[in-house]
């Protein structure tokens, strides 16, 4: 272990650094002042906000999510993931995150995050893909699925109706201008939300789903009629 | 740029550190300037001195947290 702070923490170490002093401290000021170095509590976040942007699933995500505000959300979204699949305080750093973003975004900004964090993001960003030939338009319809989030996607819980569900995925289909919805179920939820799909794949309209199962949860795209020429590859296996 | 951790950083010396660059900590060990407390500029809230971040160019002052770090990259690029 070297005892030099600045090759320490630039390489991620974490173990003791020796010989901090006035004069090391005065020195290290000087550098700072010449904009050299920063000094950081330790290199956990740091690593955990590069390990995410350097991520291959944010390489290709950041080519089509808006730049601003839902760039930082679909980064969180990341970092909670990975917190989420960690053994190190998990919990109270989802919640402390969480809350964070809440105060600065709203719960919409929230609900951006999660929806990256549990895969919808990426997932619908390759359905826009397959529909829309043209990046721009891509990222046009990624804006509006962002703006739109609480509406356009409904996570589903285990107290809910499902025909109440279905009937508010149908409302809210033909009132989309790009006529698509998400359903998200997990744990219990997910018998609601496989009731809901049959309400909807019986519904004479001919709402077209896409749904995918992953251990414990389900996500589900659906579509109306007039989409399903546009994608190449739909399963419909609910 | 290099980061320096201030993991092992005794008490002392981060309030020197701190004097340094013209700031203080209040009863609270909230970070202040002038005697106001510093607030981290992306989550608009006081930075206490346990969970301190220093960004150099005008000495930001941030709060050791994912969303205030990504908001810096996202601002002045890669640190």
């Amino acid at each position: 272990m070297s005892d030099d702070p600045i090759e320490s923490a630039s390489k991620g170490a974490t173990g003791a650094i020796l010989e901090w002093s006035e004069q090391k401290v005065r020195d290290l000021v000087k550098q700072f002042q010449n904009r050299k170095l920063a000094f950081i509590k330790n290199a956990e976040n740091i690593e955990l906000v590069k390990r995410q942007r350097e991520s291959s699933e944010y390489s290709i995500l950041k080519q089509f999510v808006p730049k601003g505000a839902y760039t930082i959300q679909v980064q969180m979204g990341l970092a909670l993931r990975e917190i989420q699949d960690s053994e190190d305080r998990v919990e109270e750093r989802v919640l402390e995150l969480g809350d964070r973003i809440i105060k600065k975004y709203g719960l919409a900004g929230l609900h951006v995050a999660e929806t990256t964090k549990i895969g919808i993001t990426a997932q619908l960003l390759t359905r826009l893909a397959d529909i829309y030939n043209n990046p721009a338009d891509v990222t046009k319809k990624l804006a509006y699925f962002f703006d739109h989030i609480e509406d356009v996607v409904i996570f589903v819980r285990k107290k809910d109706d499902s025909k109440v569900v279905a009937r508010t995925v149908i409302l809210r289909i033909e009132q989309s201008p790009y006529h698509i919805m998400v359903l998200f179920g997990s744990g219990y939820a997910k018998d609601i939300l496989v009731s809901s799909l049959k309400e909807i794949k019986n519904d004479p309209r001919g709402y077209v789903i896409d749904a995918r199962q992953e251990r414990l949860q389900i996500t589900a795209f659906i579509y109306t009629p007039e989409i399903r020429a546009k994608i190449s590859h739909w399963s419909d296996s609910m | 740029m290099q980061l320096v951790s201030m993991k092992d950083m005794p008490e002392n010396l981060k309030l020197l550190l701190l004097k340094e660059l013209g700031l203080d900590i209040d009863k609270n060990r909230y970070i202040t300037k002038d005697g106001s407390q510093v607030l981290d500029k992306y989550i608009d809230q006081p930075v206490k001195l346990e969970n301190m971040v220093l960004f150099p160019g005008s000495t930001l002052v941030l709060d050791d947290n994912p969303l205030s770090i990504a908001s810096y990259i996202e601002e002045y690029g890669e640190v």
